[in-house]
């Protein structure tokens, strides 16, 4: 057998065993949560080899728990998930505009202070979020912004914003500038080749820096505390889980109740989304 | 090289220039637009109430509406509109602060008196605002302990509101069964560890928290050591353990740790050790009690006789409030929680409410939880049991409910009420500044930890939390 | 008005490009500014004083006429014999962190490339460790990891007949492989195991992105040139996948420096995982010093800042364009 067909069928199988290896990496933990949104700790005390509930011990207490409305008793997580999905797809919307204009401008345009717009966008990184808390805190106070869904929008884009900036300007660089060259030489604006040109090409990017930003945002907590703990009703998904994992009222099988209730369907949309955005639109690009 | 062209309108001719600008134009007025919205909406709220915010701890959907009702009246009576936060204990730290810097602190915030001294220190509290509510309702009518946690200075900074404390839960039929007196004492319980303890059929002496990283540790911790008069500090504010009281204590966990599981467990496992009728004994808090009798579907005992009978554990339960050492009197750990106005505070109306939540608010308060918060204030000038006698008529339970007394029984009740919080100690009593630091660095648990994994001996644990102690106590006076 | 001059193949126009260049990025530069380099320089303002919480409220600590210079926070944090080894810890932490997040992430790009029967469900899956609250995911290792009632060493004894193993809360744990022992720091272990399960669908989404843009051509060329797979990824997938590579490291490095949350809810920052985030909090929080705080995220921000200088010139020594 030569080096090539061994090697074939090596990584076939590989591949296999690596499919199988994540699958259960990432698949296990999510049947354990559910398992456990339905069988309480003191029962998996009993028999740990095995977590999954036996037929009767399923009751769907916690989820109703969870899924009623604030106004009649429950949890209110519908609420909740609605209210995160306004934030998140709001900043998500912006900081792709902003993102892909502004890595167009830094990653193919020349202009002075060039350099300090790279220095900057890391520089951000450099501290840790609690930092930023207190000053920010107070500007949206004095600004009136909190609380209130629009203050968060603006906070998630300034913190968001600069990662996005930096991917998009490093995918939009390695676009071979003779196309944007032709394209002028044809009589077109800047404005129309970003939108007719440079998005298509860096599609893959846009999208991995949406999904990216999607779920930041989606699981963030400590600016969704700060700006909108005193409206209830604007409470994002990550606020009403803290409020479940209070160990004096709620068991842990509605917080695990309410975990898959918030997941699922993030996952699931995944499956749905990622056939459009990720998968390489080799239509489009560049022809040889 | 050619380029795909993607768009129809490239080809057709129509001015995409001016599209892409009306469109851009387009954005930028719905962004402004939404950003003035934003603004108008928290500003309109600003204006629209004239009122007051009270944050609690308290988030359960259903006590928040109970609580809810309770304010509506109170606004009925005084006009006094109340904006109900519902702040978790984990994110009340940061909150304060962020809001402390920003002079929106909320009016009245309910908070554990463990931060009472440390938040009048700083200024965040107006003690002065405290004490005259405290003096109006009558500083005899609540209970000493209480009283004292919330003292700064010869002066009350807080209102002392309810409490809960470390209790041993135990089970009576396997005591009667080994003709066991009730564990009153360290010698008790380690008796009766050491006779019930049989893992080769999962049963444990004992099941307490054991997890250096969680918070419960800490507690039951502390509340084993208050019971023999074990402190961080001595009168004169130097370290102290490494006193024979300390010592004591520390050789008791020692011996008591075999009679337990192996391994580290948190609140939640070391609960489920005891709902699992695996455990003899359980150091924790009031929080399971209403589980014990199986009021709560979504956190059934497991316990084998159990299925037949969900309420069978809390009938076979007893409660020590008060454990005693060697050397101590009958202590608990006592957490109590108090409500504080604040320096950006409007005093009258903060005022008037806190007033109302301690009188004629107060049972509907107390009922939120009844079995985690137990009253502060026993009872009023005319009658002085009468928050007491109240108290025992709430509910406990989620999908069924049920009387504390009809559970567990008059005795066990009475037991429970002889504690808290008459007997409420706590190390944050002593030095704030320093037992507010010991906690968030979990030093104690962590060490205590090291002495059950045979790292260090008892001695050399005491001495090494003096060390911690010392350098902490340096760090404050710098 | 547009001048057209070809440099190294790329177009140089002159002033209008720079109008609309700062009119792309205005909104944005305006959005970080005023949210989060005036907050830094809130930070470094506070960092030189002295400051208690009640005197944030005052305007006066911004006012540089009116400040107190004190270098007293930088010598509190950096005088503590523990900083040094917890600088340490954190940054072994980082590193293994994001290198091995990377390369996972790198192992599930490589393996989704091509379709296969159910892709689209796996890819789904893929993000779960991403997409599961913090709260739950850090709950469900605890458990799964708990020694008494976790289902790892359930699993473990009825396989290997190894006692309860206290994954989350040993500080070391001796291990033999092939006749070979050595103390493996466990919590520590486990809490970056924690941090490559929970971001390699990070690396795993950069990565693929930018492997689904290279094109097929160069592949088939290189089939037909009779190259075998390992040839094919190590001469032409690789070079496409350095750039790529070097910022998600970088950008997992930098993340998981600061990192708080993940630990702290997994141990507490107990059994050798103390990581210097969980002191900015203590210090913040627990001791309400702001000052100290600020002080200990620049000390941070800076070995950061070196770090990433450091990495960067290692991978970019013989490399001419990221």
């Amino acid at each position: 057998m030569n080096r090539s067909a061994f090697e074939d069928t090596f990584f076939r199988l590989f591949k296999v065993a690596s499919i199988i290896g994540f699958v259960i990496v990432t698949g296990f933990p999510l049947l354990y949560m559910i398992a456990l949104s339905f069988k309480p700790i003191s029962s998996l005390l009993l028999n740990p080899a095995n977590p999954f509930p036996a037929p009767d011990e399923i009751t769907i207490a916690s989820y109703r728990q969870v899924l009623t409305p604030l106004s009649q008793g429950g949890a209110g997580f519908l609420g909740f998930m609605a209210n995160s999905l306004i934030l998140t797809s709001a900043t998500v919307a912006v900081v792709i505009v902003l993102g892909v204009l502004g890595g167009y401008a830094a990653g193919r345009l020349r202009f002075r202070g060039r350099g300090a717009i790279n220095f900057l966008i890391i520089v951000v990184y450099l501290f840790p979020g609690i930092l930023i808390a207190v000053p920010m805190f107070i500007i949206l106070t004095q600004a009136g912004l909190r609380p209130s869904l629009t203050g968060a929008v603006i906070v998630y884009v300034a913190i968001a914003l600069p990662l996005s900036l930096f991917v998009l300007r490093n995918y939009l660089e390695s676009i071979p500038n003779e196309i944007d060259d032709a394209a002028l030489v044809d009589g077109a604006s800047r404005l129309q080749i970003v939108r007719f040109i440079t998005v298509p090409l860096a599609m893959p990017a846009i999208a991995a820096v949406a999904i990216y930003v999607f779920v930041a945002i989606w699981d963030e907590f400590l600016f969704a505390l700060l700006i909108l703990v005193e409206r209830r009703d604007l409470w994002t998904v990550t606020l009403g889980i803290q409020q479940l994992n209070d160990l004096n009222g709620s068991p842990e099988t509605v917080l695990m109740a309410g975990c898959v209730v918030i997941t699922l369907p993030v996952v699931l949309a995944f499956v749905f989304a990622q056939r459009f955005l990720v998968d390489g639109l080799a239509s489009g690009g560049v022809k040889e | 090289m050619n380029i795909v062209a993607r768009h129809p309108t490239e080809l057709s001719g129509i001015a995409p220039k001016k599209r892409s600008t009306r469109r851009t134009a387009a954005a930028s007025v719905l962004l402004a637009l939404s950003l003035a919205a934003g603004i108008a909406t928290a500003t309109a709220q600003e204006a629209a109430k004239q009122s007051i915010t009270f944050w609690s701890r308290e988030g359960n959907p259903e006590r928040v509406a109970r609580t809810q009702k309770n304010l509506a009246e109170f606004t009925k009576t005084t006009g006094i509109e109340v904006e109900l936060i519902v702040v978790d204990e984990t994110a009340l730290f940061t909150l304060i602060l962020v809001n402390a810097a920003a002079r929106t602190l909320p009016d009245v915030v309910h908070h554990p008196a463990a931060l009472t001294s440390r938040w009048a220190k700083e200024g965040i509290l107006n003690s002065d605002a405290a004490a005259e509510v405290v003096a109006d309702l009558g500083a005899n009518t609540f209970y000493e302990n209480a009283l004292r946690s919330v003292e700064v200075d010869g002066k009350h900074a807080a209102v002392p509101a309810d409490g809960s404390g470390i209790v041993v839960h135990y089970r009576t039929d396997w005591f009667e069964k080994a003709g066991l007196q009730p564990p009153k004492t360290y010698a008790d319980v380690l008796a009766a560890a050491a006779a019930l303890h049989d893992p080769a059929n999962k049963r444990y002496g004992i099941s307490m928290a054991t997890d250096p990283g969680n918070e419960a540790m800490q507690t039951g911790l502390e509340s084993l050591a208050l019971a023999n008069g074990c402190n961080l500090v001595d009168s004169a504010g130097e370290p102290d353990f490494d006193s024979p009281n300390c010592l004591e204590f520390l050789d008791f966990l020692q011996k008591l740790r075999p009679y337990g599981p192996e391994g580290q467990f948190d609140s939640v496992a070391s609960r489920a050790v005891y709902l699992a009728g695996q455990a003899a004994m359980f150091i924790g808090g009031t929080a399971t009690l209403h589980r014990l009798a199986g009021l709560d579907d979504s956190q059934l005992a497991t316990c084998p006789e159990c299925r037949e009978n969900p309420a069978y554990l809390a009938e076979n339960t007893g409660l020590i409030a008060a454990l005693a050492g060697p050397s101590g009197k009958p202590t608990q750990l006592g957490t109590l929680i108090a409500f504080g106005i604040t320096e950006d505070a409007d005093i009258e109306p903060a005022k008037q409410l806190v007033r109302y939540l301690m009188s004629d608010g107060y049972t509907e308060w107390l009922a939120q939880a009844p079995n985690i918060l137990l009253p502060a204030r026993a009872g009023s000038a005319e009658d002085p049991q009468h928050f007491i006698k109240e108290w025992r008529k709430l509910e406990v339970g989620v999908e069924r409910r049920a009387l504390l007394d009809d559970i567990y029984g008059t005795a066990a009740i009475d037991e429970l009420l002889q504690g808290t919080p008459r007997t409420f100690d706590s190390w944050a009593l002593q030095q704030p500044e320093l037992t507010g630091a010991v906690y968030e660095s979990l030093l104690v648990p962590q060490v205590v930890a090291e002495m059950f994994a045979g790292d260090v001996t008892p001695q050399e644990a005491a001495e090494r939390i003096n060390e911690e102690l010392t350098t902490i106590l340096d760090d404050i006076k710098n | 008005m547009r001048q057209c001059s070809h440099n190294n193949g790329s177009v140089t126009i002159a002033r209008p490009d720079e109008r609309l260049a700062l009119a792309l990025l205005a909104p944005a530069i305006f959005a970080m500014t005023f949210l989060i380099v005036l907050p830094i320089g809130w930070n470094l303002a506070i960092a030189v004083q002295r400051v208690t919480l009640m005197s944030l409220r005052d305007g006066n600590l911004l006012n540089p006429f009116e400040m107190e210079f004190t270098l007293r926070n930088f010598t509190r944090v950096m005088g503590r014999n523990d900083f040094w080894p917890l600088v340490l810890r954190t940054f072994v932490y980082a590193t293994l962190g994001a290198g091995l997040a990377t390369l996972v992430g790198l192992w599930a790009a490589l393996v989704m490339h091509r379709p296969f029967f159910g892709r689209s469900i796996v890819r789904g899956l893929l993000f779960v460790p991403y997409v599961v609250p913090l709260i739950a995911a850090t709950f469900l290792w605890r458990t799964i990891l708990a020694p008494q009632y976790g289902t790892v060493n359930a699993w473990l004894g009825v396989l290997f007949g190894t006692s309860r193993i206290d994954f989350l809360g040993a500080r070391s744990f001796d291990v033999e492989i092939f006749g070979f022992s050595f103390a493996l720091p466990m919590a520590l272990t486990m809490v970056i195991l924690f941090e490559v399960w929970r971001y390699f669908p990070f690396a795993y989404l950069f990565i693929l992105a930018r492997l689904q843009a290279v094109p097929k051509s160069l592949e088939e060329a290189a089939i037909l040139d009779g190259a075998t797979i390992s040839q094919r990824f190590r001469y032409v997938i690789a070079p496409e996948l350095k750039g790529v590579l070097l910022l998600v490291f970088l950008i997992r490095f930098m993340s998981s420096f600061n990192e708080f949350s993940n630990i702290y809810l997994l141990t507490g920052g107990s059994g050798g995982t103390e990581v210097v985030s969980v002191q900015m909090y203590q210090w913040l929080v627990g001791r309400g010093d702001p000052g100290a705080a600020a002080a200990l995220s620049l000390v941070l921000a800076a070995v950061l800042a070196v770090t990433i200088t450091l990495y960067f010139q290692l991978a970019m020594r013989g490399r001419t364009a990221l």
